[in-house]
């Protein structure tokens, strides 16, 4: 068993781009614990994706054992995701360690995510170990970014400590820093097991793999081992650390951090937060802070080509295995065929689970626009959950209607300030609590807004209202009586329910008026004219007309012809509405994909 | 090919041969067409072997019209042009009121020469009266050019203009151009034609702009004293394409030359689109035909509709109860007599609104016409 007095379990907290997996990556190579034949850049990026986007997205933890006056200490690393929709991961990484280490990019300075994790960090008591990343950028606002972060952890400027880790400079004093500033992990063998699952992944051979950090016992192979918040037992086949590649040990003891290999099936059974125990000797109590976490943001799914469904729904179970936070079940539309209702944490998982599938699955697929899920107390006293517009009730069911609300901060040079308040105020129905300074002409806003109206477009729109200088992070706050309507389009007088959408009634008119606009430039003309109108609380609220169509005049038609045009006839029959269903039009799949897309623009 | 011996075949018929060459495309043309010139020569020689073959199974038939197309008639040599003639000549009958039409580019020179040919009816590709507008599709002639054609062409011939409605760089005064055209040189036919555009495989795409312009020059053409016997097609003093009319009213004629198509009493044919195999089939003496089938009742009685709606005289119910008897536009065409349909003295037509909407018209009544085959 290792001496805990010896052991570092840390994390890292920076913003995407700060340098984070550089750092670790100079540190894998000063602690020479990877061949440098086998090293390339960004060792623990490991999927493409993220690779390719530059971002991490699953934490990835490294064993490292470095030097220290004489004496050799283990270095546990978690690398932290570092994206909003995340960060109930971030959270529980963080339950894994006793320090952090805090980077900060130079030349950037601190950013909305930084803060929301530093506090993140302070509220499970780590020791923080404050880094100035990438001073040999010519860009580097040395001074100014020092006194941001000192403010930001209230210390003294020169406790920040330096670094490029591009060059290697400095990288060391971080090191030495977190075996002196971050205590060593507690936990006492002899009690029952209690390890923590901080992450996991699929492997195609060997099932799920979990992340685990020991709290009190010992895990070894051919242990029973509980999940505790399924109630479910396995066996344990293999224990082990990350070098950073994974090599089998005897026994996980207290403060360390490894993996175990017990014939899980996927990762949904072994979700990040829930306790392990021995199933022989279970503890009493499982570790605090688990939450199944739940989708925030629904969308729909369809395969490019219908015929597709079937590998689509076996892409998304192979997903599923890797991924558990997704969620999706079958859904239908009249215009797209079959396809999935999907779960997504947030509009990065969304947007990296359509990657996914399109790279590793070779699935070309349609996706709607993403939209909440409210809460519906109907007349009846029954409350519903409902995510999806098409299955919303009728007006006259309904007592309240609850949306998800989330507490927003964002961080921006002041000069962008009054456009950021002012359209988030008049335009994302967002209300503004709280301000303060965030360092040197920076200042850092919180609203309290509608989880509906940040999940579309706004992080683009924030980004080009700053020129893409301000940052933003987000909290669930839970749901909040809201004024939700339903839009209905009406085609010719028919409701087409595919088209619905769900929007707060201050904004119905307006997205109406896009609504039907945009449709009646869709939806190609017919031989008699085709109102399009949009209803909302049993009221027409907005109308666009598409013209008759005068001319449809099949022009030439000689004698080698006559069966070719015909058979063009015949087939334009097939596509076009006979004149006998003279009420019917013929919507095109284009005019429904741009509508449920309209909503990425408009709500 | 003893099913074609066997058919009912009328005693006069018309002729069509196909010159798929012209010396650069124009960017609307889907005709079927090549601008490698190498093969014209193996081309009319295989073409005139066609005329051989069919001369032996149609031995004392009369040619009534004859009509080449393309293409681009006037870009090929003279001379096989001549020869081809001469073949028709020596191997048919030619009736004595026989119509001879060809299709020219407007270029002088070769109309001229058209005179000895005894051809009787030019038609003239203009396209647009305007020289922006003829570039931009890639027209080898200016609206000059076409002057100079028609007053060759006027002294020993008819003559049609073709005119298109929905090219690009067009504006309502090109359109007017085209007007004053017709109005000063009142040509003995004319044809209107309206761009088929397809955004979609389902979806014609005309611009309201578009639909306006066409609207103006058809009206503005009627008004001159045109007759509008077809959708695209209007005459001066019954100067009707009697050729064409054979198309229309489904009579007999046959075809030659690559992608060209016949209807003789119950057969219709057409020609493969494929040039090489086009040529290596005839040198050992057989026809090369895409598509051949002998039209059941219910086939046949659809051929005759949807080309005799055309018309505005439109088609005889008679003849179409001769072909299917229990065949009832009453009935089956209920709900459209008034708006796109009419009967009147026994015949079977679109309205005005029909016309106008006659791809619309026509898929929905060729529709209705196989549903009641199958009895539903």
């Amino acid at each position: 068993m290792k001496d805990t007095r010896f052991i570092r379990n840390i994390c890292t907290i920076a913003h995407i781009d700060h340098g984070k997996t550089t750092f670790v990556d100079r540190i894998l190579e000063i602690t020479k614990s990877v061949d440098p034949r086998k090293m390339h850049e960004q060792f623990l990026d490991q999927m493409d994706l993220e690779r390719e986007r530059g971002i991490t997205i699953k934490a990835q933890p490294v064993k490292v054992i470095y030097n220290h006056d004489g004496q050799d200490y283990e270095i546990n690393i978690i690398d932290t995701p570092g994206h909003v929709d995340f960060s109930y991961e971030v959270s529980r990484s963080m339950a894994a360690c006793e320090g952090a280490v805090l980077i900060v990019d130079a030349s950037q300075g601190i950013e909305a995510q930084t803060v929301a994790h530093s506090y993140l960090a302070i509220e499970n008591e780590l020791d923080i170990v404050p880094v100035l990343n990438k001073i040999d950028l010519p860009t580097a606002n040395i001074e100014e970014s020092l006194q941001q972060v000192a403010d930001l952890l209230g210390v003294p400027k020169e406790d920040v400590l330096k670094m490029s880790a591009k060059t290697g400079e400095g990288v060391e004093n971080v090191l030495r820093a977190i075996i002196e500033q971050v205590r060593p992990p507690q936990g006492d063998p002899n009690k029952p097991l209690k390890a923590l699952i901080f992450d996991a992944k699929y492997d195609k051979y060997r099932g799920v793999i979990v992340y685990v950090r020991i709290f009190d016992g010992v895990l070894k192979k051919k242990d029973q081992i509980l999940i505790m918040s399924t109630n479910q037992r396995y066996e344990v086949e293999e224990v082990g650390i990350f070098t950073p590649t994974m090599v089998p040990t005897d026994s996980l003891g207290p403060g360390e951090v490894g993996y175990v290999i017990a014939g899980i099936k996927e990762v949904s059974e072994a979700k990040v937060g829930d306790t392990i125990t021995n199933a022989l000797a279970p503890t009493d109590e499982p570790l605090a802070g688990y939450r199944d976490v739940k989708p925030m943001v629904y969308a729909s799914v369809f395969p490019g080509l219908p015929e597709y469904y079937e590998e689509l729904k076996k892409s998304l179970e192979k997903l599923k295995l890797n991924d558990w936070a997704l969620t999706f079940e079958p859904t239908t539309s009249p215009a797209l065929g079959f396809g999935f209702r999907c779960g997504f944490l947030g509009l990065l998982h969304m947007d990296v689970v359509r990657e996914r599938l399109e790279r590793e699955f070779e699935m070309s697929v349609i996706m709607t626009a993403p939209n909440v899920e409210y809460k519906v107390l109907l007349r009846n006293g029954e409350t519903i959950i409902v995510n999806d517009p098409a299955k919303f009730p009728e007006e006259d069911q309904i007592e309240k209607v609850y949306e998800p609300y989330v507490r927003l901060s964002i961080i921006t040079p002041t000069d962008y300030m009054g456009n950021i308040l002012t359209h988030l105020q008049n335009e994302r129905r967002a209300t503004l609590q709280h301000m303060e300074n965030a360092g040197k002409n920076r200042i850092i806003m919180y609203f309290k807004a509608p989880l509906a109206e940040i999940i579309t477009d706004f992080f683009g729109k924030l980004k080009a209202m700053s020129r893409g200088y301000a940052s933003m992070d987000y909290e669930m706050l839970g749901f909040e009586e809201s004024e939700i309507v339903k839009l209905t389009v009406l085609v010719n007088k028919e409701p087409v329910d595919a088209l619905s959408t769900l929007v707060h009634k201050s904004k119905a008119y307006t997205v109406a008026k896009k609504l039907v606009d945009k449709l009646a430039e869709l939806i190609p003309r017919h031989q008699f004219e085709i109102p399009i109108q949009a209803k909302a609380s049993g009221r027409i609220i907005a109308r666009a007309d598409i013209k008759a169509l005068r001319k449809d005049v099949l022009a030439k038609c000689y004698g080698g012809d006559v069966t070719r045009k015909m058979k063009l006839l015949e087939k334009q029959k097939e596509g076009k509405k006979k004149l006998r269903e003279i009420g019917q039009v013929s919507i095109p799949q284009e005019a429904f994909l741009a509508i449920l897309k309209i909503g990425e623009e408009e709500k | 090919m003893e099913s074609l011996s066997s058919t009912l075949v009328s005693e006069n018929i018309g002729l069509y041969l196909h010159v798929p060459f012209c010396k650069r495309r124009c960017t609307y043309c889907d005709f079927v067409s090549f601008t490698d010139f190498s093969q014209v020569k193996e081309y009319f020689e295989a073409l005139w072997k066609e005329i051989e073959l069919w001369s032996k199974f149609l031995p004392r038939i009369h040619v009534e019209t004859i009509y080449v197309g393309g293409g681009s008639p006037s870009d090929v040599p003279f001379e096989l042009l001549e020869k081809t003639l001469e073949r028709i000549r020596d191997m048919f009958l030619i009736a004595d009121d026989f119509e001879f039409t060809i299709e020219v580019n407007p270029n002088c020179e070769f109309v001229e020469r058209l005179r000895f040919l005894d051809v009787n009816r030019v038609s003239i590709g203009l396209q647009a009266a305007d020289d922006e507008v003829l570039k931009c599709v890639r027209r080898r002639h200016s609206v000059g050019d076409f002057f100079r054609t028609f007053e060759t062409a006027k002294n020993f011939a008819k003559v049609n203009v073709d005119f298109i409605v929905g090219l690009p760089n067009e504006s309502d005064r090109t359109i007017e151009n085209d007007v004053h055209v017709v109005e000063t040189l009142r040509p003995d036919h004319v044809s209107i034609y309206l761009l088929e555009t397809h955004e979609s495989e389902f979806e014609t795409a005309i611009s309201e702009v578009v639909e306006n312009r066409y609207e103006r020059f058809v009206e503005a053409v009627k008004e001159m004293g045109y007759d509008r016997y077809e959708i695209s097609n209007f005459a001066l003093n019954n100067s009707f394409c009697r050729h064409n009319l054979k198309y229309w009213r489904n009579e007999d004629y046959i075809g030659l030359g690559v992608a060209a198509g016949g209807h003789l009493g119950r057969i219709r044919y057409v020609n493969s689109p494929r040039l090489g195999e086009y040529i290596s089939k005839l040198k050992e003496d057989d026809f090369v035909f895409d598509y051949f089938s002998r039209n059941d009742d219910l086939q046949e009685l659809k051929e005759t509709i949807f080309m005799g709606l055309r018309l505005s005289e439109g088609v005889n119910i008679e003849k179409l109860r001769e072909i299917w008897w229990m065949f009832d536009p009453y009935e089956l065409f209920h709900d459209l007599l008034g708006e796109f349909l009419e009967i009147e003295d026994g015949f079977l037509k679109l309205t005005k609104r029909g016309f106008d909407l006659s791809a619309r018209v026509l898929a929905d009544v060729i529709d209705r016409v196989s549903l009641m085959a199958v009895g539903r």
